[in-house]
């Protein structure tokens, strides 16, 4: 018979023992729960992002729509109504006349132009290289900015929801280095390799420190560029310093 | 008497003070129920303290007190889950405990012994509902915090009770023969049983303290 000082021990070895497992099992369920909670939060993430953009997506396709059947129909009746116009004895008049012509015409290809760019069905029907060359060719003819567009490889066709995303980001970066880097020259090279796809946009404007953003407000469109980096399984990078330009990468798996 | 012979009912008590002072975080009907039942065990636990001491025997009332108990883990678990297929399968094991129950305190195992058959059906039960639970906690419910959830610990303090109790419960009309043998083993056996007792009701108190009212507690 076991005396009351073996007792006790049992006692202290068997509490231990099955608070220990007791600890054991709480910890592998945090581990557990904290997982499942990381991943289906970076799920929700990724769901939120998709919902952004398909609203985003949707908004483009509307004002795309207005300009082209509102404001475009307006501007072309303006012309229309310019060309019935006979010619003015008055030589001064008919040159403001012909001007006004010309810039009513410059308004309705540009926004013709714009239109283009907003409607998600329209790129995916010209194809990414078409929609980017485009934007580009917008660029070159406000005469302000050197553009270029390299093509590496074959022409490839990137799943239609993948394609708008690639080239609303293009735009945002070319955006980016329109407004805050003040670029003069911009290259775009599409990149058609064994297994990847790969869009680079590089400018030659004043770049910046990129640990700055990290808190700043105006790293969000590089964020938001991230964002949809992951929404389509594609990785981003970016690459720049204060005085020389910024280098932006986008690269997908085929 | 000892402190020793009464510490688990001064520990459900404690319990029941937790359980009262959080009664804003819980359902009228649950909390009810709930404190009926903690407030029944209490005086099982009491009563068979003070009958094994001054009578010797106080199965009867374990014995009463295991259909109390395992019904009153059923409610939580019917209560806690919003699954139709496991509100059935809850309200159709209940039934069969409860049949069983009363034909085994009737015609199969003595009076002054443990219904260790009933106990048996009991702990599979709620160990496999608590099981469910825990799972569906954890694993269905990813932005639903269960560490916040009185439930959450309810199970896994019914988890460790009823599986630690069962070597101990299931044997015990055996260990209590006089038999020298297998004293040390009774010992050992009832230490568990004290130690898994313990766990639960301090499960409870960890529950009812880290309860969000806020948190949605029903699991589809």
């Amino acid at each position: 018979m076991p005396s009351p000082g073996n007792e006790l021990q049992i006692g202290i070895i068997i509490t231990t023992v099955i608070l220990l497992l007791l600890v054991a099992f709480i910890l592998f369920l945090v581990v557990v729960f904290r997982d499942r909670q990381k991943k289906a939060r970076a799920h929700l993430e990724k769901e939120l992002i998709n919902a952004q953009m398909e609203i985003q997506e949707q908004t483009l396709k509307t004002i795309s729509q207005e300009i082209h059947d509102n404001i475009g129909q307006v501007l072309s009746l303006a012309k229309l109504n310019l060309n019935t116009f006979s010619i003015h004895p008055d030589e001064k008049v008919q040159l403001k006349l012909n001007d006004t012509k010309e810039l009513v015409g410059k308004a309705i290809t540009d926004l013709r132009n714009i239109s283009r760019g907003m409607h998600g069905d329209k790129i995916t029907d010209i194809g990414l290289q078409q929609a980017i060359e485009n934007e580009l060719r917008i660029l070159e003819n406000s005469g302000q900015y050197n553009t270029e567009l390299e093509v590496v490889g074959e022409e490839y066709k990137l799943d239609p929801k993948k394609e708008i995303v690639v080239f609303r980001m293009v735009q945002e970066a070319l955006q980016n280095s329109i407004k805050h880097a003040k670029a003069k020259s911009i290259h775009v090279k599409l990149e058609n390799s064994e297994n990847k796809y790969i869009v680079s946009i590089t400018d030659n404007g004043i770049g910046f420190n990129k640990e700055s953003l990290q808190s700043s407000q105006t790293g969000i469109g590089l964020k938001n560029m991230q964002n949809r980096a992951a929404v389509i399984n594609g990785v981003f990078f970016i690459n720049t310093e204060p005085g020389h330009g910024t280098a932006i990468q986008i690269a997908l798996n085929k | 008497m000892s402190l020793r012979e009464i510490y688990l009912p001064i520990i459900i008590l404690i319990t029941v003070l937790f359980f009262i002072k959080a009664k804003q975080k819980f359902g009228f009907d649950f909390f009810l129920i709930f404190l009926i039942y903690l407030i029944s065990n209490f005086l099982v636990e009491l009563s068979a303290s003070f009958s094994v001491h001054y009578i010797g025997n106080n199965m009867l009332l374990y014995n009463i007190s295991i259909l109390t108990e395992g019904l009153a883990f059923c409610y939580t678990f019917y209560y806690v889950n919003n699954s139709f297929l496991i509100k059935k399968i809850i309200v159709i094991s209940a039934t069969s405990f409860l049949l069983f129950w009363v034909i085994d305190f009737c015609f199969m195992q003595k009076n002054n012994s443990l219904d260790t058959y009933s106990y048996l059906f009991s702990a599979i039960n709620l160990a496999t509902f608590s099981l469910i639970t825990i799972y569906k906690f954890v694993f269905k419910n990813a932005f639903n915090n269960p560490f916040h959830n009185l439930f959450f610990w309810t199970s896994i303090g019914i988890l460790f009770c009823y599986l630690g109790n069962i070597p101990y419960l299931a044997s015990i009309n055996t260990l209590a023969v006089n038999n020298w043998k297998t004293y040390r083993m009774a010992i050992s056996l009832n230490i568990i049983s004290q130690v898994v007792n313990t766990i639960l009701y301090l499960m409870i108190i960890i529950g009812t303290i880290c309860h969000r009212p806020e948190t949605n507690y029903k699991l589809e």
